[in-house]
């Protein structure tokens, strides 16, 4: 187990090199071929050429390579490479001059509720749904559940997101908010069109909702399929025949074996809900990461999004690498070397 | 108060004619005035900094403005300029003026507001190594060029050296509360500008610790900040008690930071925010029916023009450009494109700004058969020659461009292709370095309200952002006769004829001014816009019950 999990951080290494070239790769052909983004920042007042590049050199654009369209500009990666590992130094973003290492630390915390409460979300009511639908194959459940979950599935999550924002947020909300005897933290907390200083986990629960219902959608297919298959199993059959009770047979026996390849959904999931985040953050107006990325995506900031996105891919590899790890957990038969 | 929502909204619809006749920008007399107290709740974007020398951007100004106050202040209405902390502000040669400070005023950590704390600021936005956004705006200063480094090689491997300086030659203390502003060139609108963000005092804390001065402002102002800047999430401020002049009317003001306008919408909707001095374009129609009596409008300063590359050939001509100009129905693009979000221009300064004719451009309303004639004296357009149109990507300019582009091809026979794919940052470069092959798009911003940053910035033979290439000696000339004027008034003749002259050479089109459109809560009793500022929130009070 441990020279498996020794094994799998190496490979981290590669990945996360390989990535952060693309990215810088990518961020340095969007420089060559659209433009010093300081320029920008000045708008139509042409800056003087010594202010201009006082900046341009400060924010860390000035390297020569970016004018060379095409140039992969080894230096600038290596000089990179340099700071991030051996200073810990991201470089800054473009308006604030902040360290990127200090906005991602103020973002990270608003994104890390957002996933708990979409995870928690999608796994509770994914699982038991699915469990419900799957304990009664072809009945009123089972279609309920496979008709409200090709719904879900089938609305992309900008739509969802900008509609519940729109409807639930702010028209059902404007109604509560008229009810003197509702209190406080459900109509104006809970039910709100975006994040609020005020109510710092209330406000993100209908974001996290939005976040997860694509994939709540499914993890309940998932578990009824699942659930289904096991329960005709022969050691169902056997657990049975043995007298053991009706809920010993279904919480230990079936639902243990039948949610592996739930686990590993979720567990890929958290990648995807990354993603997804971009978009719910920007809507709902959460503070996080995902806006962070949109918006120094959106004005070409490289080191932003490098850095961004490279803690992203560590968060995505560690999440697989525990997924891994819990397979054992739930399966005795897999063991690793 | 938020339980009552419906009952406030039943009183302000009673109220609503009262409501419209007092709000919408008018604060002329203080018995008038609102009450004061209770919490502004206000829409902003993140600020790119909030100390004076940084900030340069609508978020960071709305801010400041509240934060720290200058020498001079803008009446609301006229933008005149008035005293606010100096006693006076004068010249005999516009070349050399005395500025005079009212005793009394702090910072909010006790240092005072003299002379030293003005010369301190200027001196650290002017000093490029600082890289300061508002270094710009010291250009007039003498001995401005020692404060600034060239690199000697460009892109090469040297690094700047070190500027020659690190104070400006033309600042000079004469006393605590008096010093003396010494520009390269006589310029008469120098009272004007000093109103600017850019001019606000520092004190020596915020510029020994600039870092921590952007996170917890030590501000001058009516406000000062509660706690610190709360990146990407909000801004809170509260009134402070050191401040001596007129005090704010709420007690607190509470800045939300959104990233995208549409969020800040449906906060405004669902009773979050009581004020919001923009409005998503595609919600403009909307909020206008929605909260008519609650939306305050006005044509505002912000300036849209095609320009012409004057430095082409096919735009040598001024008969080509005013001909291309003549076609253009700018009210029916407004009405097609822009839902009516656009005043027509119909001259080259805002028509806010004092020394503002209407209508004096003759060639920028339609009239195709002049144009036709125009077109043909001139000798007409190159047989075959394709015209380019160039607007910035991802904005969406290409929509109006396009019918820009139609109603010239209908009119004058010269057919047009787009150039629409250059990202901003990419755009900007080509217009520093000339290279557009075509008619194309930029905009202006005031950055004082005075004539003269609508006519030498864009079209003066050395200006920095003359993109146009427009180079006329008798305009230079008309503008330096103004700049050197006794005062402010004795000034606008001369611009006004340096104005007549782009109304006949047409270096670029004027195209139209944005509308500013602002809406505001059934919470606001008065809202308050200042002409020049924008919306105050110091002056705009709340209901109070």
């Amino acid at each position: 187990m441990g020279r498996y999990v020794i094994r799998r951080l190496l490979q981290f290494i590669p990945t996360v090199l390989g990535t952060m070239f693309l990215l810088h790769y990518l961020t340095s052909l969007a420089i060559q071929f659209s433009g010093n983004p300081v320029r920008a920042l000045f708008g139509d007042r042409t800056p003087p050429p010594a202010l201009l590049e006082a900046l341009t050199e400060r924010l860390g654009y000035g390297d020569a390579c970016l004018d060379q369209r095409g140039n992969p500009c080894f230096g600038l990666f290596f000089d990179r490479l340099q700071a991030i590992f051996l200073h810990f130094d991201f470089g800054v973003n473009l308006r604030q001059q902040l360290p990127v290492t200090q906005l991602v630390a103020d973002a990270l915390p608003f994104t890390l509720k957002l996933l708990v409460i979409a995870i928690l979300f999608e796994a509770v009511i994914g699982i038991a749904a699915g469990v419900w639908a799957g304990l009664r194959g072809g009945s009123f459940a089972d279609y309920a559940v496979k008709i409200s979950t090709v719904f879900v599935i089938s609305v992309p999550i900008f739509v969802l997101g900008l509609v519940v924002r729109e409807f639930v947020g702010v028209k059902f909300g404007n109604v509560l908010r008229a009810q003197d005897w509702i209190p406080d933290v459900i109509s104006v907390g809970v039910v709100t069109p975006g994040f609020k200083a005020d109510y710092p986990f209330a406000s993100l629960i209908i974001p996290g909702m939005v976040l997860g219902a694509v994939s709540l959608a499914t993890t309940a297919r998932l578990t009824r399929t699942s659930i289904m298959e096991n329960i005709r199993a022969d050691y169902v059959r056997t657990a049975r025949a043995k007298g053991l009770s009706n809920r010993r047979v279904i919480g230990v026996h079936t639902l243990r074996n039948s949610l592996i390849p739930v686990i590993t959904f979720l567990g890929v999931d958290i990648g995807a809900a990354m993603a997804g985040a971009v978009v719910t953050e920007t809507i709902f107006n959460v503070p996080g990461i995902g806006r962070l990325v949109t918006l120094s995506a959106r004005s070409g900031e490289a080191p932003v999004v490098i850095g961004v996105v490279t803690m992203l891919v560590l968060v995505v590899l560690l999440a697989n690498l525990l997924v891994d790890i819990l397979y054992a957990v739930l399966d005795p038969r897999i063991r690793y070397e | 108060m938020r339980g009552k929502f419906l009952k406030v909204a039943v009183a302000a619809t009673a109220t609503a004619m009262l409501a419209t006749a007092c709000g919408g920008g008018s604060d002329d007399s203080s018995d008038n005035a609102g009450q004061s107290g209770g919490t502004l709740r206000v829409y902003n974007a993140e600020p790119a900094f909030l100390t004076p020398s940084g900030g340069d951007d609508e978020p960071s100004l709305y801010v400041i403005r509240q934060l720290y106050r200058g020498l001079v202040k803008y009446n609301a209405q006229t933008s005149a300029v008035e005293m606010d902390l100096a006693e006076s502000v004068e010249s005999a040669d516009q070349k050399l003026w005395t500025v005079k400070i009212k005793s009394g005023y702090t910072f909010d950590n006790g240092e005072p507001v003299n002379a030293d704390s003005f010369i301190r600021s200027w001196n650290f936005a002017a000093y490029s190594p600082n890289a300061q956004n508002n270094g710009y705006f010291m250009k007039r200063i003498a001995g401005v060029k020692d404060l600034q480094s060239e690199d000697p090689d460009g892109e090469g491997p040297q690094k700047a050296p070190e500027p020659k300086a690190k104070e400006l030659a033309g600042l000079k203390k004469v006393d605590d509360l008096t010093f003396t502003v010494e520009l390269d060139a006589p310029f008469s609108g120098f009272p004007t500008t000093i109103g600017y963000p850019g001019f606000f005092p520092m004190a020596q804390a915020c510029v020994d610790d600039i870092a921590k001065c952007n996170e917890t402002p030590i501000g001058n102002g009516p406000y000062k900040i509660d706690g610190s800047w709360q990146h990407n999430v909000g801004i809170n401020l509260v009134r402070s008690e050191g401040w001596k002049g007129e005090a704010g009317k709420p007690d607190r003001i509470e800045y939300k930071i959104f990233a995208d306008v549409d969020a800040g919408y449906a906060a405004f909707q669902a009773g979050e925010l009581d004020v919001m001095y923009t409005v998503p374009p595609a919600r403009y129609k909307e909020a206008k029916a929605t909260y008519g009596d609650r939306m305050f409008e006005l044509a505002g300063d912000s300036f849209t023009y095609v320009g012409f590359p004057v430095y082409m050939d096919e735009f040598k001509d001024k008969r080509v450009r005013q001909a291309i100009s003549l076609v253009i129905d700018r009210q029916s693009i407004i009405d097609a494109v822009f839902d009516g979000r656009f005043a027509p221009a119909t001259g080259y300064v805002a028509p806010s700004f004092e020394g503002a004719r209407e209508n004096v451009c003759s060639y920028c309303t339609k009239d195709a058969a002049k144009a036709k004639q125009l077109l043909q004296e001139a000798g007409g357009w190159p047989a075959g020659k394709k015209l380019t149109l160039w607007a910035n990507a991802g904005a969406g300019h290409d929509q109006w461009l396009q019918a820009v582009g139609d109603q010239i091809k209908a009119e004058l026979g010269i057919d047009y292709e787009l150039k629409v794919n250059l990202q901003f940052a990419e755009y900007l470069e080509t217009a520093d370095q000339k290279k557009f092959t075509g008619p194309f798009r930029l905009g202006w911003g005031p950055d004082y309200p005075f004539m003269e940053t609508f006519l030498y910035p864009l079209y003066g033979s050395d200006a920095g952002s003359n993109n146009s290439g427009y180079k006329n000696p008798a305009f230079d000339a008309l503008m330096k006769e103004g700049d050197s004027a006794a005062s402010m008034q004795a000034a606008i003749p001369s611009y006004q004829k340096a104005e007549d002259l782009l109304v006949e050479d047409l270096p670029v089109i004027p195209m139209w001014w944005r509308k500013e459109a602002a809406i505001y809560s059934e919470n606001v009793d008065q809202f308050v816009w200042n002409a020049v500022a924008d919306a105050d929130y110091g002056a705009t009070s709340l209901k109070q019950n």
